[in-house]
């Protein structure tokens, strides 16, 4: 199966990205931002960064990349898309995914591990850990207080789109949401970094429990 | 041409820590303020829109592109 690990100016965990989903035993391939057509490629994966230095809003120039339009038709094919972190902010910036990023309630950047409980969610490539399950995945960033009004936190509630929460406030989020689905489910995005969390020796391999049902769903 | 001051500030009752922050400093600096708003400023020029077109123009690019509407909200006015 074949990853395509979307590079913007600016994108810096783009090879954790490519060396995790090779470790999984996907066949990853770069994609330039400036390509206007995704060829050969079953998942897109987004990577974190600071597209184009995070300027306007983290996310909002990325999203006039010419190769964002391919990237939504993607989406609207029901294919697998994976956001983390700027590439989280890239999906909501670019209508993929609802809501808005903030700035963490505590005006800084944060850098820790948090434990992730993932929800009862729409089934499809990203159900992969089990409901209550608890994942040990670190955040680092600036802008991932994801805000919703209570008209949209009650539908995403409903159709089942969260997928995961902290177990404790870290950042302000709303409702504690650290990961979303779209109404599909087959975009994910999620400000915590499962790729920096891929061997027991860098501290927690849950990362890999994200990635868990991606294979098997394809297979399908 | 046209001049247009674009503003995009986070829509009251949001949480700004960036405004917090500063009031507060402005605070213990002795200040007395109730509210503070933090902003994005932009002046746009349109060579060939007259007053109506341009200020249209201007909310459609203040609304699409340099503001998220679920959290912020934007002032246009002419120069």
């Amino acid at each position: 199966m074949k990853v395509g690990v979307v590079v913007f100016p600016g994108s810096n965990c783009d090879r954790d990205a490519f060396r995790f989903m090779s470790d999984l035993g996907f066949s990853p391939k770069w994609i330039w931002h400036g390509d206007e057509k995704l060829t050969d490629v079953d998942i897109v994966f987004l990577p974190g960064g600071f597209s184009y230095g995070d300027y306007l809003r983290s996310g909002a120039i990325a999203k006039f990349s010419p190769i964002m339009e391919s990237i939504k038709e993607h989406a609207e094919q029901g294919h697998p898309i994976v956001g983390i972190c700027n590439g989280f902010q890239i999906l909501i910036e670019s209508g993929l995914l609802p809501g808005a990023m903030r700035t963490n309630r505590t005006s800084s950047f944060i850098c820790d591990w948090t434990k992730l409980i993932k929800i009862n969610c729409l089934d499809g490539p990203w159900n992969g850990p089990k409901d209550g399950e608890k994942l040990n995945i670190p955040i680092a960033h600036m802008e991932g207080n994801w805000y919703g009004n209570e008209t949209l936190l009650k539908k995403l509630t409903e159709n089942k789109q969260i997928i995961y929460r902290y177990e404790q406030d870290v950042n302000g989020s709303v409702d504690n949401i650290a990961g979303l689905l779209n109404e599909k489910g087959n975009v994910l995005g999620m400000m915590p970094h499962p790729e920096r969390a891929s061997s027991a020796l860098l501290g927690s391999s849950d990362g890999v429990k994200v990635f868990s049902n991606l294979l098997s769903s394809l297979k399908k | 041409m046209t001049k247009i001051q674009i503003v995009v500030t986070v829509r009251k009752g949001t949480l700004d820590p960036e405004a917090r922050t500063i009031r507060r400093a402005l605070m213990k600096s002795g200040a007395d303020i109730d509210d503070l708003q933090v902003g994005k400023w932009f002046e746009v020029e349109f060579p060939n829109l007259q007053k109506e077109e341009a200020l249209k123009e201007a909310e459609k690019i203040a609304k699409e592109v340099l503001s998220n509407p679920v959290v912020h909200r934007c002032i246009v006015k002419e120069s």
